[in-house]
């Protein structure tokens, strides 16, 4: 009998089936990948692979502070590892400059992978050494993907007769993400010549038992003018911004097909529901000639059961090759991703709990049986009568536009459906969306990721303060509409500190601008204002989080050696914590070459940048033009190849998901409705006619879902980014979001027309052989 | 000779189903006329072919070969959507299963197939004293699966009647009903009849059949025999009942 009932309803009950595997497919995807994710850092971030602290310092630095860690912890271990800081050697990939805008770039000796205190693998590579070969480089995948850096092309150094070929490209543990540490392009040590006239650095390892946080602070204390690290990261710190992007993922998606698989189970029940108002005289009739409740339940339990565990089991196994795709992209630098017995049992897990969450709402649904009488059941004869239809809102309606909201309000459940599921789908594909394209412009809202001028671009000379023929230049330039003075889009070269521990701003990046007029910089503060005087700062909101300090305190800061007191005026978000801003006035006792060294341009026609560019160019040669598209590309790069492809599977899952589920809706309606198409063949009404009905039904309740969407998109989005992100940088743009909603709308439209094209085969002379 | 207009006229009229590989000849080589005014009913036993010769000149279905005229247009070469326009304005149809539309009330179902007719107000105004010919005034807000078979009919003839159709084509409209509310039916329909309006009607009951003024037999696909009765008086059913009876005894119903 239940065999029967799936022949019966089989387009209807395949539909189902896949939007249980759809739900069931990505619960499983996002908890293999979860727990892959922690087994694989967990592993890759290990002591036994990896040494406890790391110092990118000064030449020396390991000399003078082996002794003093002798005494402090005599069963540490340091090792040293020579090489250079390269960001100002003109090293060309073809005719790019090889750099790192937001961290340091370094070479450093290589002899061995194996002897290095992190773990290395090497990506893909033209030889089998377990080193570069004298004339040969190594470079981080990270750094080659933004260079667009090959196995096997060179890198020129202007000036010299130098070349360096690519023999291998490496992902290693100091650089899974580009905002993390510093960038390393490994060399051989015969090769030191072509680096030496750079300055030396010392990549020094530290394994200790001790509390490596207070060892990494007691580093810092020790810190003297020559010797100290430029950079600094323990392990710990190194894992967690390699998971960063990993568990955003993983819990975003782990959420939403938590709540994808809540929505598949109110979309059975409701289907279920449907199905025994259709079938109340087949219901009453089993019961008149002897079938007892539980049997006549046992039949349907069977078939959805039987649809249901099968479609679980699909889409859950289905989630494995889901997981190692998502996480071949998500890992891509931090090396390569595969399954365990971990994704074995978290797969019996989803098929196990979903089957028997399933299993009680099936059951659920199915004891209204119980309640139906034959007699019952006889009476009512008539599809889905017993359910309680509401007025018509529009009185005396007659056109199909009329008629479809009148139905919309009679079927208010399946409307309420179609709402909650499109809604869904929407809010997150409108989340998704404009969370990439906030990423990938992140140029466009400088101000808001980094804090830093919206200005179209920096002018500078290389090792300088700003020359006063270059300001001349600006002033009396035609183009130029307003500038500002200062640091422009980098950070000053001094350092800063705070006797008081509750403040984080040891090595802060410091900003100096001439002005903060937001007209000039477009920099909004989340709190308070910008400093306007030489006595007062402004921080960014991650530092003053766990400080005591809040605006209109003052706070005593040391700036290379000198002390004083500033009043903290405001409070900004940068995603480059921690970050102080000062006016260039209150940094004026220092060289102008460490603070004031770029002047960020504004131009009165952005159209004319080229222009101004190669004016600029022609009439400085040596002189640098750089805009914040050069410096944030490369951090964008990297989180750009994770998002997108991410983006564009969990957008492709939700939309087929949202089309299945109204696939569902319009068969099941169709199916119900199919005695009232042919009643209104009958008198006259046409296939269009009852189709436009159809399909506008469908559209309004869609284009509500999406009002409701871009509602819950504007209440909610941009707290969400900026609670995961510390930055308010997302954006709603219109014409992605008005893509994504457009298109999804017309495929929506048909898929719903497409559908009700069947209605065309109904004849009202089925009427007559009823 | 008839002298009146023919509403209806086939000729050569034939349906095969086709069942598998083989057909199956439901009507065979049919030349009918249906007069403009007649209570025309069709009776024959199971599979004589008389529910299909309803479909065929009622426009609900097409045949498979032959002529079918409605009211002088050819239905044979309308498009679908010429089709779905003549059913609007001309013809109309009563189901012995009702076949109300179920999430329209009892007004609605009447006025919703009414619109396009006519202009809103009139056909209100028309369904409102339709409902109140046939004592369902105070049901109008109802839904149909709250009304009683008789009821639920009475509204189908109501809605048969709203767009002002020329023909009412009536498959077994007591079929599903039980005597009492049966002949309200019936008379509903006799009334119609009496007023100038034309009836085809299919049944299998000779109560029903009594109203007639032309009587159709059908047997394997063929129209055996009729029987003209003249027009319903109720003081003479008995006799009719009579000389119907006799009529069917005679082609062995």
């Amino acid at each position: 009998m239940w065999i029967k009932k799936l022949k019966k309803k089989k387009i209807q009950f395949i539909v189902l089936g896949l939007i249980l595997a759809f739900a069931a497919m990505l619960l499983s995807a996002c908890l293999s990948f979860s727990i892959e994710v922690e087994q694989y850092t967990k592993e890759q971030f290990s002591r036994e692979y990896n040494s406890d602290l790391f110092l990118y310092a000064t030449g020396g630095t390991s000399d003078y502070i082996r002794p003093l860690l002798k005494e402090q912890d005599s069963t540490a271990t340091l090792t040293t590892y020579n090489g250079y800081v390269i960001n100002s050697l003109p090293m060309y990939h073809k005719e790019t400059l090889v750099s790192d805008y937001i961290t340091p770039l370094f070479a450093l000796e290589l002899e061995d992978t194996n002897s290095m205190p992190y773990r290395m693998e090497v990506v893909s590579s033209n030889t089998t050494a377990n080193s570069p070969a004298p004339g040969e480089v190594w470079v981080q995948k990270i750094v080659a993907d933004n260079h667009d850096i090959k196995v096997g092309d060179t890198f020129t150094i202007k000036g010299t007769s130098h070349k360096l070929t690519v023999s291998a490209l490496v992902n290693d543990n100091t650089k899974p993400v580009s905002m993390s540490t510093g960038a390393f392009i490994y060399f051989n040590k015969s090769d030191n010549s072509i680096f030496e006239s750079r300055q030396p650095m010392e990549f020094i390892s530290i394994i200790s038992d001790q509390d490596i946080d207070t060892l990494s602070q007691w580093v810092e204390d020790h810190y003297t003018e020559d010797h100290y690290a430029m950079i600094k990261s323990t392990l710990n710190d190194l894992k967690i911004k390699a998971t960063l992007m990993t568990s955003l993922v993983s819990k975003l998606g782990t959420l939403t097909s938590l709540f994808m698989f809540l929505i598949t189970i109110i979309i059975v029940l409701f289907f279920i529901r449907n199905t025994i108002l259709n079938e109340y005289g087949a219901i009453g009739t089993y019961k008149s000639v002897g079938f007892s409740t539980t049997e006549i339940m046992g039949f349907y339990m069977k078939a959805y059961s039987a649809v249901g565990i099968l479609s679980i089991i699909i889409g859950a196994l289905l989630g494995l090759p889901v997981s190692i795709f998502i996480g071949n992209i998500v890992m891509e630098y931090m090396g390569s991703y595969h399954l365990s017995t971990a994704s074995i049992s978290r797969v019996i897990f989803v098929i196990v709990f979903t089957t028997l969450l399933l299993l009680a709402s099936i059951y659920l649904a199915l004891r209204r049986i119980g309640k139906i009488s034959p007699v019952d059941a006889f009476h009512v004869g008539i599809t889905s009568t017993r359910a309680k239809l509401k007025k018509s809102i529009i009185k005396n309606a007659h056109s199909s536009f009329s008629m479809a909201i009148n139905d919309i309000f009679k079927y208010r459940n399946r409307s309420l459906l179609v709402i909650i599921v499109v809604t869904f789908s929407f809010y997150i594909g409108t989340m998704l969306i404009n969370m990439c394209n906030a990423f990938d412009h992140m140029e466009d809202n400088a101000t808001a990721w980094v804090a830093q001028p919206k200005s179209n671009c920096f002018l500078s000379k290389d090792n300088s303060a700003i020359p006063e023929d270059l300001l001349n230049y600006v002033k009396n330039s035609p183009y130029v509409d307003s500038y500002i003075t200062g640091t422009g889009a980098t950070y000053a070269d001094l350092q800063v500190s705070c006797e008081d521990p509750s403040i984080n701003v040891k090595y802060a990046n410091i900003l100096a601008l001439n002005t903060y007029d937001y007209e000039l910089t477009g920099i909004k503060y989340a709190k308070g204002r910008a400093p306007e005087n030489k006595n007062e700062v402004a921080l960014d909101s991650t530092t003053l989080k766990d400080s005591n300090y809040t605006i209109g305190d003052n706070i005593s800061l040391t700036i290379d050696n000198s002390t004083d007191t500033y009043l903290i005026t405001g409070i900004f978000h940068s995603m480059m914590p921690h970050c102080l801003a000062f006016v260039t006035d209150a940094l004026a006792e220092f060289p102008a070459e460490n603070y004031n060294t770029s002047i960020g341009i504004n131009l009165k026609n952005p159209a004319d940048s080229k222009v101004f560019e190669d004016d600029f160019k022609n009439t400085f040669p040596d002189y640098r033009y750089g805009t914040m598209k050069d410096i944030v590309d490369n951090i964008k790069q990297s989180i750009m190849s994770i998002m997108t492809p991410v983006t564009m599977i969990i957008i492709g899952i939700f939309c087929s998901f949202t089309l299945l589920n109204i696939i569902n809706l319009i068969i099941m309606n169709n199916n119900e409705q199919q005695k009232n198409f042919g009643i209104m063949k009958a008198f006259g009404f046409t296939n269009s006619y009852i189709i436009r009905r159809n399909v506008f039904r469908i559209l309004i309740l869609s284009i509500v879902g999406v009002l409701f969407a871009l509602l819950l998109n504007q209440l909610f989005n941009a707290r969400i980014f900026q609670s995961i992100l510390t930055v308010d940088a997302y954006q709603t743009k219109l014409i992605p979001t008005g893509m994504f909603v457009g298109i999804g709308l017309i495929v929506i439209t048909i898929i719903s027309i497409l559908l009700s094209l069947m209605i065309r085969h109904i004849s009202p002379k089925k009427l007559m052989e009823e | 000779m008839n002298m009146k207009n023919i509403i209806i006229e086939t000729k050569q009229l034939c349906k095969t189903y086709i069942l598998g590989k083989t057909g199956l000849n439901v009507l065979k080589n049919i030349d009918l006329n249906i007069y403009e005014g007649d209570f025309t009913v069709i009776m024959g036993s199971s599979g004589s072919g008389k529910s299909t010769l309803l479909y065929s000149i009622s426009s609900m279905d097409r045949p498979t070969s032959g002529i079918v005229n409605i009211l002088g247009k050819d239905i044979m070469n309308m498009s679908e959507k010429e089709l779905s326009k003549f059913r609007k304005m001309e013809v109309s149809f009563i189901f012995q299963s009702m076949n109300l539309l179920h999430d329209l009330t009892t007004l609605e179902n009447i006025t919703y197939i009414g619109y396009g007719t006519d202009t809103k107000e009139k056909i209100n105004k028309k369904a409102l004293s339709l409902l109140d010919q046939f004592g369902l005034l105070e049901e109008k807000d109802k839904y149909p699966s709250e009304l009683s078979g008789g009821q639920q009919q009475r509204v189908a003839i109501g809605r048969a009647l709203i767009g002002g159709s020329k023909i009412i084509f009536g498959d077994e409209p007591t079929g599903s009903l039980n005597s009492s509310t049966g002949k309200q039916v019936l008379d509903s329909l006799t009334q119609l009849n009496e007023q100038g309006q034309s009836i085809v009607m299919v049944t299998h009951d000779l109560k029903a059949a009594t109203r007639a003024t032309r009587l159709l037999y059908m047997a394997d696909g063929h129209i055996y025999a009729e029987l003209n009765l003249g027009t319903y008086t109720a003081d003479k059913e008995k006799e009719r009942k009579s000389i119907v009876y006799d009529f069917l005894k005679e082609q062995g119903w």
